[in-house]
């Protein structure tokens, strides 16, 4: 294949002459012996970096992005077979002897890791961790190289870097972890930065703020090599992609050439099952919105256009949210309804309130999306509302029973009609049980049917999540992991329950399963009519799955209302920053700034428009009340 | 930190009466008690019976309830006069562990010295290279040792180095030369344990993902293994090599007995053939105490070594957050008039009112 020679036109860097690119790879192929003896390959691949440029990687697990990203390095075990020719600034890293090498890593390449907890070592301090290496290679004295370390992390941008330097990893949080990971491998002042999915485990917007530290270091002059599944972190930071696929190169393009015209069938196939918000989305627009009535938006209007709230009384409003909230197709029979849910743990540094005052209801055939940061309280909210933990205070009723009062006996029987689906398919299966066992392991603990009949569904539960039955038989580990979530389903569907509580279903998974997943979900809910609590940290999945989206924050609900109000027109800062910070494929991102002075703890809920509620302080919402369509 | 201290010594005192009942218990259900030994002659009970025995028939006679007997000695454990033994009624039973525990703590400690010297190089060069010959050489010898019981160990280093070459003495204790067999005989199975466990340990610390980011620094490999990974696997190294310390210094029965040793292990086999309760209850108890504070330091020492633990124990700047969020969310409540309608859902909007101020 041939390797393209990047235009770095855009990156408007390298005025002193383009004309020798400052990693050219040529023929890289990387190979394993097995213990057989064989050589299983596992990448190829032929790329060149200009200085100052910035080329992304994507590709989904196992193409082998990372495993020819640290073979350029040699940081492969011994089992790895790699040849091929990679010239860094004139120099064949894999001819290098072991010494010369040395002085490549670090000084010239630095790299980045996904996860920053695991890449620094936890018992040593930043401080040891950011300046040995420069000692190491006799670029300065101690004194100096702690100076330079704060720079570093000043760089970065982490505040108070004199304090924070002497500081051991677990004692920064996540987003400062993986800059202060960023600072350690800029110190030594490399020319390229090979980042590998530095930002996959992060919530959007410290994603956006690492990022931004990454886009500050390209324009300082570094050039960057970016591993990456996600189109929209590629699209974000570079100017180049290579798509790689089983170990193979695909396609190399211009990132806006990718994303306009992707030429092979592979990469079409990842432009469009990767999830993208759709920022501009009017509600019109929009899916969930399309299912509405007529009769819904002209109850929006009517209220957007009522001045005059005093005139209407109660009787009115009531019939008006009615009429807005009962559009003719979608039955809206409350199933679950919370109200004032508080979850307070109680732990060494106080309490915290996981859930605070949370209030929710879900109707029949809803799917409602739970979005917001980790440690924002949406998973203990899933599990209060099935009674897996006791809440702290408030009430949960399911279809009319009351979930917190109910015995063993009425709590087993409402258990039946609610069932979850789980992050980690392979960690919610029985490994050591067929996927039949599996399917139909509900059925046996709520004793329904005889075995004969139990065998028969599971090879209908099977066939519905596109297992095909003859592999009903195998073991869990004999599946890929989009496969296994499909089975998790396949269980969760064994009871025929009316809700589905589902905690962040695809977020293990690669964007093209993802895509079958939610399709799946999508196709079931229809066709047996389910309700789904959809809980997400993916703002493009929720858009993409649910009819009403609440919004939290640190506990709180700072946002709810249907899907496509909240993305067209949020209203509370938090939301607008969440949305920002998600960095779309095919169009531009939003500029943002990190929205650290939110305070998602004040204010009431209001009703700004039918059925879209916002946080608001205590003198907006009085202002809110006046012109509900500000 | 001092409330983690008194908790833990709390909670070691405690253990130490759960011990004292069991054994005194236990011994209570065995056959011979004094009134019996002192019935059936003093041929037991070594010494002038005259003098002594009266005080011993004071303390643990036939008249006196088990319970009284029971208080007595524990009221010398904590004031240091445990009494006299049955059977050395002249010496007191904290003389004659006080006696003993030297000679068992100079064989510990040299053992114990040995078995880090000599393991952790090992394990070390077992995970470096693991799958290679040194490893699966070293792991086979020392598999083969463990397997080896110690007293066999030193029954063949007598049959060597005393019998066939004459140049170490065959048992007893008067000198340093006399340490040389029982130490390392000692050392033996310790060694071969430590050795897996710092190559299990090594492994596991290699496997991790800073080894590579170090690695991606340019630090040479064996800068790299040094600073970082025989640096964090030795931290779990404390919690064993801790009670290995202990368990040599309690004494070895085996060992002692072979060889003549007047440690620990032989006057608490000598205290359990002849059923001396005051003698038995003592080294019982004193045995539990090295335990329980090797296990205390063992605890204080990992916190040292690990950061991790250090600032779970007293974390500062994780305590400060917390309450802030609780305030803040209190925030809510001097707004004055909150609304009654108690259904604030963002959902349940079909029969809602709009909230008024």
């Amino acid at each position: 294949m041939n390797p393209v020679t990047t235009s770095s036109t855009t990156a408007g860097a390298s005025a002193d002459g383009p004309a020798r690119p400052l990693l050219s790879v040529r023929d890289l192929r990387v190979a394993f012996r097995s213990r057989a003896g064989e050589l299983v390959p596992a990448a190829s691949l032929s790329v060149d970096v200009p200085a100052n440029g910035a080329l992304a990687i994507v590709g989904e697990s196992g193409s082998g992005k990372t495993v020819s990203m640290r073979a350029l390095l040699r940081l492969l075990p011994d089992s790895a077979v790699v040849s091929g020719e990679a010239h860094f600034e004139g120099q064949d890293l894999l001819a290098l002897s072991e010494s010369e090498l040395r002085r490549v890593r670090g000084p010239g390449i630095g790299m980045i890791f996904q996860n920053a907890m695991s890449a620094l070592n936890p018992t040593r301090t930043l401080k040891v961790q950011l300046t040995e290496h420069l000692r190491w290679h006799g670029i300065c004295d101690r004194k100096e190289a702690v100076r330079r370390a704060v720079d570093a992390l000043d760089r970065v941008g982490i505040p108070e870097p004199e304090r924070r330097i002497r500081m051991y990893p677990f004692q920064l949080s996540g987003g400062m972890r993986q800059r202060a990971m960023i600072a350690m491998s800029i110190v030594a002042g490399p020319r390229l930065l090979i980042a590998d999915e530095p930002t996959t485990a992060l919530d959007v917007t410290i994603q956006r703020q690492v990022l931004d530290v990454l886009k500050g270091l390209r324009d300082d002059g570094l050039a960057v090599i970016m591993i990456t599944h996600d189109l929209g972190v590629a699209r974000y930071l570079c100017d180049d992609v290579v798509v790689m696929k089983d170990g193979q190169m695909v396609e190399t393009a211009t990132m806006d050439g990718f994303v306009a015209a992707a030429e092979q069938p592979y990469s079409r196939r990842l432009l469009d099952a990767a999830p993208d918000v759709d920022l501009r989305a009017e509600p019109s627009r929009s899916r969930s919105a399309a299912k509405t009535t007529a009769a819904e938006k002209t109850g929006t209007e009517t209220t957007a256009t009522a001045d005059d709230h005093e005139s209407r009384d109660a009787t009115d409003d009531a019939a008006a949210t009615q009429n807005a909230n009962r559009p003719a197709p979608v039955s809206r029979k409350v199933l679950v309804q919370a109200n004032d849910l508080v979850k307070i743990f109680h732990g060494r540094g106080g309490d915290v309130r996981a859930v605070d005052d949370v209030s929710i209801t879900i109707g029949a055939n809803e799917t409602v999306g739970v979005v917001g940061e980790s440690g924002s309280g949406k998973s203990t909210l899933a599990r209060l509302l099935m009674r897996l933990i006791e809440p702290s205070a408030g009430a949960v009723t399911f279809d009319g029973h009351d979930v917190l009062a109910a015995r063993k006996a009425e709590l087993y029987g409402l258990r039946r009609r609610i069932q979850m689906v789980f992050q980690n398919p392979y960690g919610s299966l029985l490994p050591h049980q067929t996927v039949a066992a599996n399917v139909i392991e509900p059925l046996r603990v709520h004793k329904v049917g005889t075995a004969a009949e139990r065998r028969k569904r599971a090879a209908e539960l099977l066939e519905l999540v596109g297992i095909p039955p003859e592999r009903a038989s195998q073991y869990p580990r004999q599946f890929s992991g989009g496969q296994q979530q499909r089975i998790a389903i396949a269980r969760a569907l064994a009871l025929e329950p009316e809700l589905l509580v589902c905690d962040e279903p695809t977020s293990a998974l690669d964007v093209s399963i993802q895509a079958q997943i939610l399709d799946l979900l999508d196709d079931l809910k229809q066709r047996l009519g389910l309700s789904m609590l959809f809980i997400t940290h993916n703002l493009a999945v929720a858009q993409r799955l649910c009819d009403r989206v609440i919004v939290m924050a640190s506990g709180h609900i700072v946002e709810a209302g249907p899907t496509a109000d909240i993305f067209a027109r949020p209203r509370h800062p938090y939301t607008k920053a969440l949305l920002a910070a998600v960095l779309p494929i095919r169009t531009d991102p939003v500029p943002w700034q990190p929205a650290a002075a939110v305070d998602t703890h004040v204010g009431e809920l209001v009703e700004v428009t039918p059925r879209h509620w916002v946080r608001l302080p205590q003198t907006e919402s009085a202002a809110g009340q006046r012109h509900p369509a500000m | 930190m001092i409330g983690y201290l008194a908790r833990r010594l709390v909670r070691l005192i405690l253990s130490l009466v759960a011990v004292s009942l069991i054994t005194f218990g236990l011994l209570q259900l065995v056959p011979g008690s004094f009134a019996d030994l002192a019935d059936s002659g003093t041929s037991d009970l070594g010494g002038d019976s005259a003098t002594s025995g009266s005080e011993l028939a004071q303390r643990y006679g036939a008249d006196v309830p088990a319970w009284e007997q029971y208080l007595t000695f524990m009221r010398g454990a904590v004031t240091l006069d445990m009494g006299p033994s049955y059977r050395y009624p002249q010496a007191t039973v904290e003389d004659l562990i006080f006696d003993a525990f030297p000679v068992s703590l100079s064989l510990a400690v040299p053992a114990t010295l040995l078995t880090l010297l000599i393991a952790i190089p090992i394990g070390v060069l077992a995970a470096v290279k693991k799958d290679k010959l040194a490893d699966y050489g070293s792991i086979f010898t020392l598999t083969s040792l463990q397997a080896l019981p110690g007293y066999l160990f030193a029954l063949l280093l007598v049959l060597i180095f005393s019998v066939g070459l004459g140049v170490l003495p065959v048992r007893g204790w008067s000198g340093p030369e006399y340490m040389i067999i029982p130490v390392v005989a000692l050392a033996i199975q310790p060694i071969a344990m430590l050795a897996r466990y710092v190559r299990t340990s090594m492994l596991e610390e290699l496997r991790e993902e800073y080894v590579i980011a170090a690695h991606a620094k340019g630090g040479q490999r064996r800068t790299v293994l040094g600073r970082h990974v025989l640096r964090n696997s030795m931290i779990p190294l404390v919690t064993i090599v801790g009670p290995i310390f202990a368990q040599l210094a309690t004494g070895t029965v085996f060992i002692e007995a072979l060889l003549g040793i007047p440690g620990l292990g032989r006057l608490f086999t000598t205290a359990a053939r002849t059923r001396d309760m005051p003698l038995l209850m003592g080294t019982t108890l004193f045995f539990a105490l090295v335990f329980l504070l090797i296990n205390l330091i063992v605890d204080l020492t990992y916190s040292l070594l690990d950061p991790r633990i250090r600032h779970e124990q007293s974390s500062s700047w994780r305590r400060t957050r917390r309450p802030l969020r609780l305030r803040a969310s209190k925030s809510r409540e001097p707004g004055t008039d909150r609304p009654a309608a108690p259904d604030r859902s963002p959902g349940a909007s079909d029969t809602m009112e709009v909230v008024r101020p």
